[in-house]
């Protein structure tokens, strides 16, 4: 009799667990995978494409998948030990092949040049140039990303990249120097 | 220093930290406050206030008179600006400005004719009369922003006023060396007082409170007497010992009140407003004279400084025409600000701003800033030194291995970067650098943060706009299609035995065209077998 009541005891509640789980996974579905979205915070958002993804967002979803952490120059060293942190994964050293870490640039049209060819327009991934077919382009500098892909396609060559000036409300402290304090000895 | 036996008329209350510096006040406190010839030229820095930079209203080579508005505000986040002396504008361009990081930003030069001229000033009648926003639109026109150290627009400071019932006047000026406002106080502590009245004019049933380090004792005596003659019996002296950083907003607060500025509020949460005594003289001669904002009271001096003392100094005049004019040798450092809180600056021919209230031209070894840094060997002595009670020693570590978020956990903004901590440091290590180093990465980290917020934004709004037209496109083909069907099937229906008939031809065509093109078909076989036997 014990052992019955016992059985029924365990099924009893394994059901009533059961049916509360089920209830729980539908009722607090998580829509999406939510590692990318975490992933896609740390990326620089430059949409460059650099990586070999046609955005940042669609890298987040390879590296969630298993892609290396290292494709992403705009993000350089800081970049990739952010995404190892939260990965749990090994820090490594940046792909060389996919560039560089560059300083913040941004495009720069030289108008007189321009022909009105539109196609920098579709290039750019932010919408972060302004123009219209056979008038003058010109790129709204806070909106750009210094992605480069504008530059390409251009077909006069009027496209540059420019370093973003450092001012005043850009320029931060240096860290002091933390250097072990060397002295030379005189040789005896 | 000698210090004022007068018993403060409020009760004073206790800060924690702090520490008592060597003062050097004597050395600049001694003689009256004098005025130096103008410089050959004025710089005029246009980001000279917290907030936006002011836009230059005059063009190179106009004339203008000294009170004459040369820039304008960039939004209310913002000050006019106002030609110190009359003379000709020169040029609008970047030259070095007031700013630790030595960098060059948009100035207007203004090369003065000497006749000094004023422009025609607009003062109001009667003080009395004006409303609350007529005075405090008065003090932002005349470009009144704080002179405390801040530069922050001083009508942004007073424009809340609901729940503030004390009016804080700061004089505590507790940084070594500066003695601007103790000169101020003793020379026009009237005019400082009459400031003081009009600011609570702008708020119901408030209470002044003047805050002073007790080693001014003149200044003290001073704040009496014009008291008295105006009988201004209203305005109560808080006299609180001197101790380094007693002059700081939260800390002259604690010290008057017992209270705290909680951590991300502001003194006017706590009922609270404070102006340092400059703004008050400031904002007394807008009012009562229509004098805007042209130049300040400057503290010269230093070890290499020839006349030390007071002056009063014309916004822009560039720092080597001071030491040129009293005669002072060229200093080892050039501090501007207090030894504790200053910064130094990159060469000479920098023009001084609103916030400039001391300028150091310091002597080999004086200000003691070369010593090596060594390991911190965790004594805590700086943390007994924090007025805010913070951990200066945790701060240093995760500031030192960008652990920023950890910092941040440590109250990091919080730290009012007295100097205090790196002062009582024995291994002699900068700490306040390094918490500036943390603090401006932090927010240089989460404007970027915000620039990719919006980058991704847009690059999904675009993606997003890209489907859509492409769905819309699809669509359009799709209904064009559906639209030619439907008018065939029309057509077809109504006309059923013309199609037949139309179809038949149609059948007997298809016939006589498949007919000919076997013809062809095997002519061409034909030819095709040639050339292959030819080929053969």
């Amino acid at each position: 009799m014990d052992l019955i009541t016992a059985v029924i005891i365990l099924a009893v509640l394994g059901l009533v667990f059961g049916g509360l789980l089920g209830f729980a996974s539908i009722k607090f579905k998580v829509d999406g995978d939510p590692i990318v979205e975490q992933i896609d915070e740390i990326l620089p958002q430059t949409q460059c494409g650099q990586c070999g993804y046609p955005g940042c967002k669609p890298y987040a979803e390879a590296i969630a998948n298993g892609d290396e952490i290292n494709k992403c120059p705009p993000g350089g060293e800081a970049g990739v030990k952010a995404l190892a942190d939260l990965l749990g994964r090994e820090v490594i050293p940046l792909d060389e092949e996919r560039g560089e870490e560059k300083p913040p640039s941004v495009a720069y049209i030289r108008e007189d040049e321009c022909i009105g060819c539109t196609k920098c327009i579709q290039a750019c991934p932010v919408d972060a140039i302004l123009g219209a077919p056979k008038l003058m382009h010109t790129v709204i500098i806070d909106e750009c990303t210094g992605c480069d892909l504008c530059v390409e396609p251009c077909p006069v060559d009027c496209i540059d990249m420019v370093e973003l000036p450092q001012t005043i409300s850009s320029w931060k402290w240096q860290q002091p120097d933390q250097m072990i304090p060397v002295k030379e000895l005189e040789a005896s | 220093m000698e210090r004022s036996s007068f018993v403060s008329e409020i009760p004073i209350y206790e800060i924690p930290g702090g520490i008592h510096p060597e003062e050097h006040k004597t050395r600049s406190n001694q003689t009256n406050i004098r005025r130096l010839p103008l410089a050959n030229e004025l710089v005029i820095n246009l980001k000279g206030q917290a907030g936006n930079r002011s836009i230059p209203i005059v063009e190179v080579g106009e004339a203008v008179l000294k009170g004459q508005v040369i820039a304008e505000c960039d939004g209310i986040f913002s000050a006019y600006q106002h030609a110190p002396t009359s003379g000709t504008i020169i040029a609008i361009e970047k030259r070095t400005i007031a700013h630790p990081s030595g960098l060059d930003d948009l100035c207007i030069v203004l090369k003065p004719d000497g006749d000094d001229q004023w422009c025609e000033l607009t003062s109001s009648s009667n003080i009395e009369e004006m409303d609350r926003e007529a005075v405090l639109a008065q003090i932002f026109e005349k470009g009144v922003v704080g002179l405390g150290g801040a530069s922050f627009p001083s009508h942004i400071k007073l424009k809340q006023h609901e729940g503030v019932h004390t009016l804080i006047i700061n004089a505590a000026e507790c940084e070594p060396y500066i003695t601007c406002d103790d000169k101020l106080l003793q020379e026009h502590a009237k005019e400082v007082l009459l400031g003081a009245e009009i600011i609570s004019k702008l708020y119901q049933d408030i209470n002044i409170v003047i805050g002073i380090e007790d080693n001014k004792p003149q200044a003290i005596d001073a704040i009496q007497q014009a008291r008295k003659e105006l009988e201004l019996s209203n305005i109560k002296l808080g006299v609180v010992p001197t101790k380094y950083p007693s002059g700081g907003e939260k800390q002259l607060i604690q010290l008057l009140t017992g209270k705290e500025v909680p951590h991300g509020k502001l003194p006017a949460d706590l009922g609270l407003i404070m102006h340092n005594v400059g703004t008050c003289y400031a904002i007394h001669l807008a009012l009562t004279e229509g004098k805007p904002l042209v130049e300040r009271l400057v503290t010269l001096t230093g070890d290499n400084c020839k006349e030390p003392g007071n002056y009063w100094i014309p916004f822009g005049t560039p720092v080597d025409h001071l030491i040129k004019a009293t005669q002072s040798d060229t200093p080892k450092r050039l501090i501007m600000g207090g030894p504790m809180m200053g910064y130094e600056l990159p060469h000479a021919h920098v023009g001084i701003v609103k916030a400039t209230n001391c300028i150091i031209m310091s002597a080999d070894g004086e200000l003691g800033m070369d010593q090596t840094a060594l390991p911190c060997i965790r004594c805590g002595a700086c943390m007994d030194a924090c007025p805010a009670s913070l951990l200066p020693q945790q701060l240093y570590w995760h500031a030192q291995a960008d652990e920023f978020d950890k910092a941040e956990e440590y109250d990091l903004f919080d730290c009012i970067e007295c100097g205090a901590c790196a002062y009582v440091c024995p291994s002699h290590i900068p700490l306040v650098q390094h918490y500036r180093y943390a603090k401006s990465t932090i927010r240089n980290n989460r404007v970027e943060k915000l620039k990719a917020e919006k980058a991704r934004e847009r690059y999904e709004a675009r993606q997003e706009r890209l489907e859509r037209v492409k769905r819309e496109k699809a669509e359009r083909h799709r209904k064009a299609a559906e639209a030619r069907k439907k008018a065939a099937e029309e057509a077809g229906k109504k006309d059923a035995k013309k199609a037949a008939v139309q179809a038949a031809l149609a059948r007997v065509q298809a016939k006589k065209k498949a007919q000919q093109s076997d013809e062809s078909a095997a002519d061409k076989n034909q030819s095709d077998d040639n050339h292959s036997e030819g080929n053969n």
